[in-house]
């Protein structure tokens, strides 16, 4: 069953034109039984999709009742608080018919290349700026397509064919979907698949209940801050643990803002919540919603965390990825083995470029930049490497290729892993030219300018990211650019981005001399930074 | 005077032989263990013993294919030279950051292969290239001296350039590799606009480092190999087999080293190509199952479907993405962690799985008496019935049917409360999901629809998983060739010589340069023409297929689309984009009308058609007169939920013509076949056992 939802994905991926979700996995395919409980997933997306889908067709199910349904309808939406948190993504679903009877739903959740309005920043103050909504509608009714729907689509976005080529991708990746379902449930029966189906996820129930018990019980808590849009965000975890049950309760997180689309839903904090427990406690089970009953997961409405209708949500994962530092620091205590050091790439840094090409041809370009990983009780961590998303920027060729950007360097940056027994991994040191004849526009979302990744154990936090224009003269000082919002650049300016370290974990006086000279031999870490923080001339002598 | 052609290949455990005579006809085997220490010695030896058996002399050889695993081991095992890696100013690390991914979503522990150069052997110099082959900085040699310094200090071996956008320039790699001639002429230079001209400077800085890594240890083993081969008085001429399917020269293959890396088992899928070909099944399965791994490929109308992206070296339990990225055109194979080793055991959710875990050879599966405790596949096959204790690699080994009860019973039966038959039928029913499940999904992902095709089965435990396999597919054809234990070594005598270029060249369809695209082709295509026609094969014998990679403006991934042969002009655009269209729709079922295409990869492969010799194995019915019937066992028949006694065949004493009904075991020294009950064989002239499934 999970290889009918890989499947779907393939179909979903090889025919996408959303950058975001052929390099970035943004997408998920889901089977469902026709009340819309989940039956299967595929294995590769990344978490911000985990349990939504469920969700979304429970409200389909609202807006159109069971008997309403015919072979060939599919349904749409991309409204943040009944799906995935923000407009971009679109989830879809189609009903699965057998012998006339609506007996499940193949579902499927995409980020779409575009949805118009100012959706690719940071600075929106509601979300009626962040493009087109759309509240669950047929996009075909029985296999017809609904026209007025499609033309309103393609009047609001930017570039109609490659969004209008995404649905086509996820109507395929649904109808595959539903094709091997009927497949199989003609072999075996309805019957056979919903108590297959309950069976894996009383199982998968079971292994997680066992790992929650294995925990000591009590509350655990940890407060980390971000830098968010105009003031510091605290994001406040206390997880409790009672036996077999864990709960994560968020009280004292800082309020929703009115401008920033740092905003989270709450279906956003439960994926990004649920997500690293899953990593520490049971991360080989293939994700199904059995894994996450023991879970009970608090944000008091209003906070920033369960963010309320209109508030901009457009960037949320601002905020969100960071719940994952924010749980792995309160299992700390507990899991001391397990769990990583905040990560440089928690969130993800997103830059996103617009403007005309040398033929005057319009173009954008969005890259996704990562930082470096946290390091673990064990291991460095990983330079530049998403967490916990899984967004890449693709190739710099191919991005030259398609826009008049000209990448002068995109490299590790030394020193700007956390120093620790184990390292941090590396940022990046990004330069990059437009080479445009007009002015462009780059969006930046970013985070870690003014609190860096932390370190754990003794660990010392990984540096900091940053933006500016260089100069252009030798003697000028380069601009500063906004960590999140939009700025005008001039045509060729050269910007200089860079992204944040992962922190080290334990006392960085006991890490290995070998591992030392070797970061010294790679210049991966600074003559300066061998003495004063690791104390490799002082060590040697001993 | 007879004239001898030798195919060869070089295994973890045996090195295989086949020997085709043309006067007589006949086919020949040998095998011999491989030395791990000298491979060299080991081909040479098994060369003369084959030669000595079989009644030919070495000097009667006119040719010699070899097909190696020596460059999937040297970097699998990472015993490679150590490199010196040159690139652009400002992208040191392409290297090691790779695509940036993470292939495991959970899974913490998950990392990415070690590079296989480190940062402080990747050193930069200050030039660049536009996309569109521009100099936007010009090349500075002058920094070459002081890397080279560094590089000679740290032991280094060998250089690999991979500058950005030399696809579409090579301009600046040339210069380096000039430079490098005249005042380091020590080394040799690998250059990625040569070894994989492709745009996406990971990949083809990744295949380019690889091919350095293993260049001098071939270029040193397959001058011992001519050696050792002449001074037995072999004058012939030594071919390699390519990943793709095809050979080529010592010369072509030692520019191309790293195009060697899946030359064993490619020769396994040509070989059932030709099996399928010659009987009359061109649309079939290559299912080849040894001790660790599994490997399926889909073959459809004669060949077998091929990629030309390849992951080397997997580190992480198989996983995809955990290996090294490297473009170059192979055999698209899929391959499970799923042997006769493979490890049974209940996962954390209680279910029990197999695989990708293997006991290896040693300790081997628990029968092997070596001390193995895990149950194993092989383990499981014993306890069902299906394998023969005493009768093991033609009885040169026994095994222990008690140890294999034992594993099952202790690590499986008595924690998941059931019987040591019911957990081995388990074993041998997941396995096989397994393996069909990959092969689906392997389908899906080319817009294939396999039922209906044949299976050929090879491989120690293929035959003997066979039939399950098939079934699960709705399959209706078994093919079990004789000789599955050297199907590789007989895909070497049947694969043509052939040769394959690429060059990225991105242009939107409407707006191709022509001229540029056919002096691509051009340049590609006498090249190719010069190799082929070098190694004796006549102009017109040579086919040429030439395909680009297309997509839709803004899509990320590319499909393969024939292209015309002969001069393309503006006339070829629309030839091109129905030619898009047809590959498109195949692939995904809707074309999209409104979105402009683009080409981004010219590729061409030029081949000779490939040898069919008429097969006709040597002394292989040695028991031709004795009763075909050895004997009956206790089968376990997942039908019936019971052991039956089925007849136990020789497979050297079925004559053409024989026909067995299932349920029945048919046994050769190399493997089992098992035969369902509602599955009829029959044994051709060729003496391949033919399954009919009900």
């Amino acid at each position: 069953m999970i290889s009918i939802a890989d499947q779907s994905a393939t179909t979903l991926v090889r025919t996408s034109f959303s950058t975001v979700v052929r390099e970035s996995n943004d997408y998920a395919c889901v089977l469902m039984d026709r009340n819309g409980d989940t039956l299967a997933e595929n294995r590769g997306s990344i978490p911000s999709f985990v349990g939504t889908m469920s969700r979304t067709v429970k409200h389909f199910l609202q807006r159109f009742p069971h008997e309403t349904w015919q072979p060939g309808d599919v349904v749409i939406t991309n409204d943040p608080w009944m799906g995935t948190g923000h407009r971009p993504d679109f989830s879809m679903a189609t009903p699965v018919f057998l012998d006339g009877e609506l007996v499940a739903f193949s579902g499927i959740i995409a980020h779409a290349s575009d949805i118009g309005g100012s959706i690719f920043s940071a600075d929106n103050r509601s979300v009626f700026e962040e493009g087109l909504g759309v509240p669950p509608m047929k996009l075909f009714s029985a296999g017809e397509p609904n026209e007025n729907l499609f033309e309103l689509i393609r009047y609001n976005v930017r570039v109609p064919e490659p969004v209008i080529g995404d649905f086509m991708a996820m109507v395929a990746g649904c109808e595959v979907a539903g094709r091997q379902l009927v497949n199989f449930m003609e072999e075996y029966g309805v019957e056979m698949l919903e108590s297959l189906s309950q069976n894996i996820q009383s199982r998968a129930e079971d292994v997680m209940r066992r790992a929650v018990r294995n925990l000591p019980d009590g509350t655990y808590s940890h407060t980390n801050s971000l830098d968010g849009f105009d003031d510091p965000i605290q994001i406040a975890c206390a997880i409790t643990i009672d036996k077999d049950e864990l709960e994560v309760d968020f009280a004292g997180t800082s309020e929703q803002v009115d401008q920033g689309g740092v905003n989270v839903v709450y279906a956003y904090t439960w994926a990004f919540t649920t997500y690293p427990l899953k990593c520490v406690l049971d991360p080989l089970t293939y994700r199904n919603e059995g894994s996450y009953r023991p879970f009970t997961i608090k944000a008091p409405e209003g906070s920033i965390l369960n963010a309320t209708y209109p508030r901009a949500v457009s960037s949320r994962h601002l905020t969100g990825h960071c719940i994952t530092a924010a749980v792995f620091g309160a299992l700390a205590p507990v899991l001391p083995d397990t769990v990583l050091a905040d990560s440089g790439s928690t969130p993800q840094y997103i830059s996103f470029f617009s403007g005309v090409d040398g033929s005057m041809r319009p173009f954008s370009l969005m890259q996704f930049l990562s930082g470096g990983m946290g390091a673990s009780s064990t291991e460095d961590g990983i330079h530049c490497c998403p967490f916990p998303t899984n967004s890449i920027p693709g190739s710099v060729e191919v991005s030259e290729s398609v826009s008049p950007l000209v990448f002068w360097k995109k490299e590790l940056l030394p020193d700007s892993g956390g120093p620790g027994r184990y390292r941090g991994g590396c940022g990046q040191d990004i330069v990059i030219e437009v080479k445009s004849p007009r002015r462009s526009e780059l969006s930046v979302m970013s985070e870690r300018w003014d609190f860096p990744a932390e370190g754990l154990s003794g660990g010392q936090a990984g540096g900091r990211a940053g933006a500016h224009g260089l100069a252009t003269e030798p003697e000028e000082n380069g601009r500063a650019l906004p960590a999140k919002g939009r700025t005008a650049l001039s045509p060729g300016e050269v910007i200089h981005l860079v992204t944040a370290g992962g922190g080290g974990y334990g006392n960085p006086e006991e890490r290995d001399l070998d591992s030392v000279r070797d970061d010294l031999r790679n210049e991966l870490i600074s003559e300066t930074a061998a003495k004063e923080i690791y104390g490799i001339d002082r060590r040697s002598r001993q | 005077m007879s004239e001898v052609r030798l195919g060869v290949d070089v295994g973890g455990t045996f090195t295989d032989f086949v020997a085709h005579d043309s006067d007589t006809g006949f086919f020949s085997i040998g095998k011999t263990l491989t030395s791990q220490d000298d491979l060299a010695v080991g081909i040479v030896r098994g060369t003369r013993e084959t030669a000595e058996r079989s009644g030919f002399e070495v000097s009667d050889i006119s040719l010699v294919t070899y097909g190696t695993t020596l460059v999937a081991n040297l970097l699998l095992e990472r015993k490679g030279v150590k490199v010196g890696l040159i690139t652009t100013e400002g992208f040191r690390d392409v290297l090691e950051t790779g695509t940036e991914q993470r292939y495991d979503m959970y899974d913490l522990t998950a990392r990415r292969a070690e590079p296989l150069v480190p940062r402080h052997l990747r050193r930069t110099v200050s030039e660049r290239m536009s996309f569109d082959g521009d100099v936007l900085v010009p090349l500075n040699l002058g920094s070459l001296d002081q890397i080279m310094a560094t590089f000679e200090k740290s032991g280094v071996e060998t250089i690999a350039v991979a500058l950005l956008h030399s696809y579409r320039n090579p301009s600046h790699e040339l210069a380096i590799r000039d430079y490098l001639s005249k005042r380091h002429p020590q080394y040799t230079v690998s250059l990625s606009s040569e070894i994989a001209p492709e745009v996406r400077e990971y990949p083809r800085t990744s295949t380019t480092v690889a091919n350095a890594y293993v260049d001098p240890p071939l270029r040193k083993h397959l001058a011992e190999m001519e050696h050792g081969l002449r001074s037995l008085g072999f004058g012939g001429i030594i071919y390699l087999m390519l990943s793709e399917g095809g050979i080529t020269t010592l010369d072509a293959a030692r520019s191309f080293p790293v195009r060697l890396i899946e030359s064993g088992p490619a020769a396994g899928a040509m070989a059932a190509a030709y099996y399928g070909e010659t009987l009359g099944y061109p649309d079939l399965l290559s299912f080849d199952m040894g001790g660790t791994t599994a490997k399926l490929c889909l073959i459809t109308d004669g060949s077998p479907s091929r990629t030309n992206e390849f992951e080397a070296a997997r580190e992480h339990r198989f996983k995809k993405g955990s290996g090294l990225t490297l473009k170059v055109p192979a055999i698209d194979m899929i391959e499970i962690g799923a042997g006769g080793g493979s490890i049974a055991y209940i996962d954390p959710l209680g279910l029990m799985k197999v695989g990708p875990q293997s006991a290896g050879a040693d300790p081997g599966p628990a029968c092997y008496g070596l001390g193995g405790k895990e149950p194993t596949v092989s383990d499981a096959d014993l306890v069902l019935g299906l394998l023969n204790p005493s009768y093991f690699l033609g009885g040169e080994m026994s095994l222990d049917p008690d140890a294999a009860r034992t594993a099952i019973e202790a690590r499986l039966a008595a924690p998941m409360g059931m019987s040591v038959t019911q957990a081995a039928r388990g074993i041998h029913e997941v396995v096989n999901e397994n393996m069909a499940t990959a092969a689906r999904m392997h389908a899906a992902e080319q817009g294939l629809d396999i039922r209906g095709s044949a299976l050929v089965a090879f491989g120690g435990a293929g035959p003997v998983h066979a039939y399950g396999v098939a079934k699960l597919l709705g399959l209706n054809k078994v093919i079990c060739p004789l000789g599955a234990g050297v199907m590789s070594s007989l895909g070497m005598l049947v694969a043509p010589k052939s040769y394959s270029a690429v060059q990225s060249y991105i242009s939107q369809l409407d707006d191709v340069d022509w001229g540029h695209v056919n002096d691509i082709f051009r340049s590609m295509e006498a090249t190719a023409v010069d190799l082929i026609e070098s190694a004796g094969v006549k102009t017109e014998d040579i086919e040429i297929q030439r395909s680009a990679d297309m997509r839709y403006v803004g899509q990320g991934f590319e499909i393969v689309v024939p292209v015309p042969d002969g001069n393309l002009g503006p006339a070829s655009q629309d030839e091109l984009a129905t030619a898009f269209d047809t590959t498109y729709e195949a692939l995904f079922g809707r074309v999209l009308n409104e979105v402009p295409v683009e080409t981004i990869t010219w590729r061409m492969t030029a081949s000779e058609p490939p040898p069919r010799p008429e097969i006709r194995f040597q002394s292989a019915r040695s028991n031709a007169d004795s009763e075909s019937i050895k004997g009956e066992r206790p089968v376990y028949l997942t039908d019936e939920n019971r052991f039956v006694d089925c007849p136990v065949f020789d497979r050297y004493s079925l004559n053409p013509g024989s026909t067995v009904s299932g349920p029945a075991i048919v046994e050769e020294r190399e493997s089992t076949v098992f035969i369902g009950p509602d599955a009829n064989c029959t044994i051709d002239e060729h003496l391949n056992l033919v399954m009919s499934l009900g």
